[in-house]
């Protein structure tokens, strides 16, 4: 492997430098990348070299290092992702360019693999103290270099088609130098390379389809995904349902209590254990119904997705006197004075699309730092953030008087009730549905607890009435579901199993109410569990709860006449279906790290919240900048005072004192068929090697070996005459050896031996 | 003189002892370590022959793809992660098809020396029905892997130092066991373009001799990369099984003037065939520098007050003696190398032409090796330093014996001892006490504690502690 490693060569050149401002293109950085290849390929340019030694190369390894923690704790702090180690990955050829500087800057042509290892070097170390002859394996780290800055290219999502074509240049220039064999064989290359292409494009578009087609019911094996259009519910998974203990959100409440529910997203269909958001349609009077007509029209064909996303709308903002962006719901909000409303501050991390988890009354939101995006709302009322600064969001919500805008009632969609919930069965071989008799539906459980025909609030109490009671158990613990009656979970918790958690619940409420003619919507949030000393909520990921949101109206939606006022005839209200012992039950232990981590992550977030705010941003800017400068100049300083030159490469070519003849134009096509010329063989023994291909050339190239032989070593030199001769033969030999090399290489059986 | 060892006999001390040999049981533990290991090296060799560093370079990228590139969705990894599964298919179902078949015929030198590259062209034939294009040749050491016994009794020098795990799992045991049976670092020839059907090819080959002693080179093989340079098929040549002399390692030293230098130049009996003191008495006349003290007139000195010497008819060239002290203990095989190479390196000093060196040690008993004008090919000493090896008896007295008897021809000896005891300072006492004029170098590792040995019981003639591994510098430091 030590031999092996030991022919490990550099790159040629560009190619490190188009793979930095292919990265910088691809990642939103091109300055960075601009200049990180202008150092890079600046060895070219320049004959400044340094004599790094072992140590030397373990220092800008030691700088790397620091980089990357640097780095990685920057976007550690900066991200609330949990992928946040993609985003540190990203700048993984910033961070190794003291390393590739050094590498390409040594006058070393190599460095030891050991450099990268604390162990294998003190090991190395310790055997030289003692005596032991060492001789660490030796590498260029330029490949390496150049498949770390490929890697750090694809943690982005950038057009797909467009990445593939520069990977696919990048990697296959990388194979064509990188090959041993590849300037020995060159067509051969070139349809290798031809292929590996062409699988590689076959490949991603068969993973991704492939995915793509996986990504449903994978996604579906996790429980309590939840974004601002789908919730997947745990419904019908067996086991425990775990929750996390780390802090989701934490709202800060002053004076008075207000209510304890911070719902996230509001959803109106219900589907094989799935949540979803569909837009609704507007029955009158302005407002979003308007907004989904017109996108309705417009784009028929569009895919649910595209008129899900259709049916956000940005809110009303502006810039208060004191710089601070505002968004309401109502235009009109902004002419009140605040302070009339509760305010909350809410503090937690974020990504672009996060819900935000609001009372229902919240009318106005202030103090978020979205530069390039904004607040929506869609028709059920669900808020959400789009492309925020930073990850984590400080801001407060200003809350009071009536609920904030949600769409009425929607006959069609507010009043669903999934077939297979509502009478279980299964679909016959002519796609007919066949009713089950032996099972109990939402339809047979609505009729035996008498709900049709009451009032919502009635119908509620029934509810309440009998989920509250002994009949019910509240567990996050199930077993015994078939997974063949996942569609029907909820019918056999209404009248079999009668065991489940919050969404079961929800779930349940619903639907019941929706048989029952009510409309119904389902709500996911946290409800405020835990609060501190300093009134402020703390929202855990086991705070997590689901409710619902029913109508409270007076007559049928579908009775109502469009065109009218609508909300005088009703309005939406939460409906919390499960036991308010839930907690409780759940159980409320924490373990005794819980309280370190908090603090941690409560330090985190205001640490950043700080440093990101308007005030000190520019600050720490500033030292960030100076210390970086510092650091440069240090560096500067050091590596000046330690500074060389490149020797020039004394190999066989003829450079200085060697004379130049004509003979030397026949080297490059002669080294097609021969290879390099080994180190101490001389050039005319070498180059009658070419008689083994072709023994036509004997009498030319030995009359232009004498001639050779004359312009070097005889102090008379040539004449002109013999030098026009000379130059004659070389070029008519050199132009009979392209061809014959270029018909050997399109037949090999055009080349005969000697 | 001592007889040289042949080839064949050269070649069977290379041969791997049994696991029988030495007698004694090995724990499980050693045994299952050795298995290990064992299969492990083999392992590694037999992908290491197939994958090319670009090849382990693109696996370990594909590993970190699929590691990192799992979900489509947060990145473009499942792009690169293709391109290399292309590159990974296309490679190695090229590189699996690629035929060759060749014959090869070496031309070797006689000799070598370690750490000194060895060229050497070897022709290749093409026995294939194709033209073969781009390929490579690769010359490989014979298997280097201990004996199980070897593994389990021979300690790394220095291993007591090591940390705790490295002693229980003795893996760097291992790897200096195979650095020290290792006889060559494996040669490889440049990459060619084509060698036709039938046709034959000159490609040079080089490889670094490791050890002294006869190498064999049995075992060349092609290797036949796919265009891509990640995988390589591995095919064995056809070639003879050839052997080099390998001579031990030498290291500089100052100029020697060595004592008879002057009488020889004096006497200018270059050509003569004739060596030692002989022929008829000429006369007397003053005493010089150089001349031995058996010379002396001591009754001309007596009279005269000042040194005479006899001069005879025929002047001896220089006579100098080389003793090599190959008595080693277990675990001093290393030192024992450093003695034979300092021993090379006088030996290679002398010249032969117009001196005459025996060189004295012991192999099955005490042997001289005579090298000079008319005695001996210039090689013979060079090729017993090559094939000697080490002698667990301590057999001083044999090798007394022996100097004793060729004292009396001798201008000057060079004692090369590996270590030192009270029994290498008697036998250096007593060759001192012969009139021949001593110097002693003297490997060892710990020169502070001969220092004290010495200071206790001084040595009767010029003497040098050579401490590796600053053997060099300090042999330049020498005035002979």
């Amino acid at each position: 492997m030590r031999d092996n490693l030991q022919h490990f060569h550099e790159p040629p050149r560009i190619l490190e430098g188009a793979a930095l401002l292919f990265w910088g293109g691809v990642t939103g950085h091109p300055v960075i990348g601009l200049l990180c290849a202008l150092l890079v390929e600046a060895r070219s340019w320049t004959g400044l070299r340094w004599t790094f030694g072992e140590r030397g190369f373990v220092r800008a390894w030691y700088l790397s290092i620091g980089m990357g923690l640097v780095v990685s704790s920057w976007v550690w702090l900066e991200s609330a992702s949990p992928i946040f180690l993609f985003e540190a990955l990203v700048w993984i050829p910033v961070c190794l360019l003291p390393v590739i500087l050094a590498q390409n800057y040594a006058t070393e042509s190599t460095m030891p693999l050991n450099t990268f290892s604390v162990v294998a070097r003190r090991k190395m170390l310790i055997d030289r103290k003692a005596g032991r002859e060492v001789e660490p394996i030796q590498f260029h780290i330029g490949y390496p270099y150049l498949c770390c800055v490929m890697v750090a290219s694809a943690m982005t999502r950038i057009d797909e088609i467009a990445f593939f074509v520069g990977a696919g240049i990048l990697i296959a220039s990388a194979l064509f130098f990188a090959s041993s064999v590849s300037r020995l064989r060159p067509n051969r290359t070139v349809i290798a390379l031809f292929l590996v292409i062409i699988l590689g494009a076959g490949g991603s578009a068969g993973l991704k389809s492939l995915w793509l087609r996986l990504d449903g019911p994978y996604s579906r094996m996790s429980a309590g995904f939840t974004s601002g259009d789908l919730s997947q519910t745990a419904i019908g998974k067996l086991g425990t349902l775990k929750q996390s203990k780390a802090i989701r959100w934490r709202v800060k409440e002053a004076p008075a209590e207000g209510p304890r529910l911070f719902r996230e997203a509001v959803y109106n269909h219900y589907s094989d254990a799935q949540w979803w958001h569909r837009p609704v349609p507007d029955r009158g009077g302005d407002g979003e119904g308007k907004r989904i007509e017109a996108y309705g029209k417009g784009r028929q064909e569009s895919s649910d997705v595209d008129k899900r996303e259709g049916d956000y709308e940005a809110l009303w903002d502006r810039v208060s006197e004191d710089g601070i962006r505002e968004y309401a719901f109502d235009e009109n909000e902004f002419a009140h004075n605040p302070d009339i409303w509760r305010k909350l501050t809410i503090r937690g991390k974020v990504d672009t699309k996060t819900p935000l988890p609001l009372p229902e009354d919240a009318q106005r939101i202030s103090g978020l730092q979205v530069t390039d995006g904004g607040v929506d709302v869609n028709s059920l009322g669900t808020v959400r953030l789009e492309n925020p600064d930073h990850g984590v969001a400080s801001f407060e919500v200003f809350v009071g008087g009536s609920p904030l805008h949600e769409a009425l009632p929607d006959p069609e969609r507010d009043l669903q009730v999934p077939l297979a919930e509502r009478a279980p069965g299964r679909l016959d071989s002519n796609e007919r549905w066949v009713e089950d008799p032996a099972r109990t539906g939402i339809r047979d459980v609505c009729e035996a607890w008498g709900l049709r025909g009451l009032s919502a609030s009635k119908a509620i109490e029934v509810i309440r009435a009998k989920f509250f009671g002994n009949e019910f158990t509240y567990s996050m613990f199930l077993r015994g579901e078939h997974p063949s009656q996942k569609s029907s979970a909820v019918a056999r918790f209404l009248s079999d199993t009668r065991v489940g958690h919050c969404e079961y619940y929800a779930t349940a409420a619903v639907l019941l109410l929706r048989e029952a003619g009510i409309p119904a919507r389902y709500c996911v949030g946290y409800s405020g569990q835990e609060k501190t000393e300093d009134g402020e909520w703390l929202l855990r990921g086991s705070h997590a709860h689901a409710w619902c949101r029913v109508w409270h109206g007076r007559i049928p939606p579908d009775e109502i006449p469009d065109g009218t006022d609508l909300s005088s005839y009703g309005r939406w209200k939460d409906f919390d279906a499960t036991t308010p012992r839930w907690p409780e039950l759940e159980g409320t232990g924490k373990k005794w790290s819980q309280q370190l981590v908090d603090w941690w992550h409560n330090i985190r977030e205001d640490a950043l919240i700080w440093r990101t705010s308007p005030g000190n941003a520019g600050k720490i800017n500033w030292v960030l900048l100076i210390a970086g400068v510092v650091m440069v100049a240090y560096l500067t300083m050091r590596l000046w005072t330690g500074r060389t030159h490149r020797e020039e490469y004394s190999g066989y070519r003829w450079k200085g004192e060697t004379r130049y003849t004509p003979l030397h134009e026949l080297i490059p096509p002669a080294e097609k068929l021969l290879g390099s010329r080994e180190e101490g063989r001389t050039l005319s023994d070498w180059i009658l090697g070419l008689l083994r291909f072709f023994p036509g050339l004997a009498p030319d190239l030995h009359r232009a070996l004498a001639f050779y032989w004359k312009a070097r070593f005889d102090p008379a030199g040539l004449s002109q005459d013999e030098t026009t001769k000379f130059e004659e033969l070389v070029r008519e030999m050199t132009s009979r050896l392209s061809a014959e090399i270029h018909v050997s290489e399109e037949g090999e059986s055009a080349i005969s031996g000697a | 003189m001592g007889h040289l060892v042949s080839e064949k006999r050269g070649r069977s001390m290379l041969r791997r002892p049994t696991t029988s040999q030495g007698g004694g049981k090995v724990s499980w533990f050693y045994r299952a370590l050795y298995r290990s290991y064992s299969l492990g090296t083999i392992v590694s060799l037999f992908f290491n022959r197939r994958v090319t560093p670009v090849g382990w370079g693109i696996l370990s990228l594909l590993l970190l793809t699929a590691i990192l590139g799992v979900d489509f969705s947060k990145s473009t990894l499942y792009q690169l992660f293709a391109l290399i599964v292309g590159a990974l298919a296309v490679s190695l179902g090229w590189a699996w098809c690629r035929r060759g078949r060749l014959m090869v015929e070496r031309e070797l030198p006689r000799y070598a020396t370690v750490g000194e590259r060895l060229s050497y062209f070897v022709t290749v034939t093409n026995l294939g029905r194709y033209a073969l294009r781009g390929f490579f040749l690769d010359e490989w050491p014979p298997d280097a892997r201990p004996t199980m016994m070897n593994f389990a009794r021979i300690g790394e020098p220095g291993e007591e130092q090591r940390n705790a795990f490295d002693r229980v799992f003795v893996y760097y045991r291992w790897r200096w066991l195979m650095e020290r049976r290792l006889l060559f670092e494996a040669g490889r020839g440049g990459g060619q373009l084509m060698v036709g059907s039938g046709n034959s090819l000159k490609v040079r080959m080089e490889i670094l001799p490791r050890k002294r002693g006869i190498i064999p080179l049995s075992d060349l093989r092609l290797r036949l990369p796919d265009p891509l340079g990640l995988f390589q098929r591995c095919r064995k040549v056809l070639s003879g099984d050839d052997c080099v002399t390998v001579f031990p390692r030498y290291y500089r030293l100052a100029p020697m003037k060595f004592s008879g230098q002057a009488c020889f130049e004096h006497g200018g009996d270059a050509l003569s065939h004739t060596a030692g003191q002989s022929g008829d008495f000429l006369g007397l006349r003053d005493y010089r520098s150089g001349d031995p003290m058996r010379r002396i007139h001591w009754k001309g000195w007596a009279r005269t007050g000042r040194p005479i010497v006899r001069e005879f008819e025929d002047i001896s060239l220089p006579h100098y003696a080389l003793i090599l002290d190959n008595f080693v203990e277990h675990g001093d095989e290393n030192l024992l190398e450093d003695s034979i190479s300092v021993a090379a390196s006088f030996a290679r000093a002398i010249d032969a032409r117009h001196n005459t060196v025996d060189l004295v040690t012991m192999r099955d008993q005490a042997i001289v090796v005579r090298e000079g004008q008319g005695v001996g090919r210039s090689e013979n000493i060079m090729k017993v330093l090559a094939e000697i090896a080490g002698d667990p008896e301590e057999r001083l007295e044999d090798l007394e014996k022996v100097v004793i008897r060729h004292s009396e021809r001798l201008t000057a000896g060079i004692a090369v001892f590996t270590g030192w005891n009270h029994a290498r300072a008697d036998f250096l006492g007593r060759l001192a006490m012969t009139g021949l004029e001593i110097t002693a170098l003297i490997l060892c590792r710990d020169a502070s504690a001969v220092r004290s040995i010495i200071a206790g019981r001084p040595l009767p003639c010029r003497h040098y502690l050579l401490e590796p591994p600053a053997i060099e510098e300090e042999l330049l430091k020498i005035q002979i």
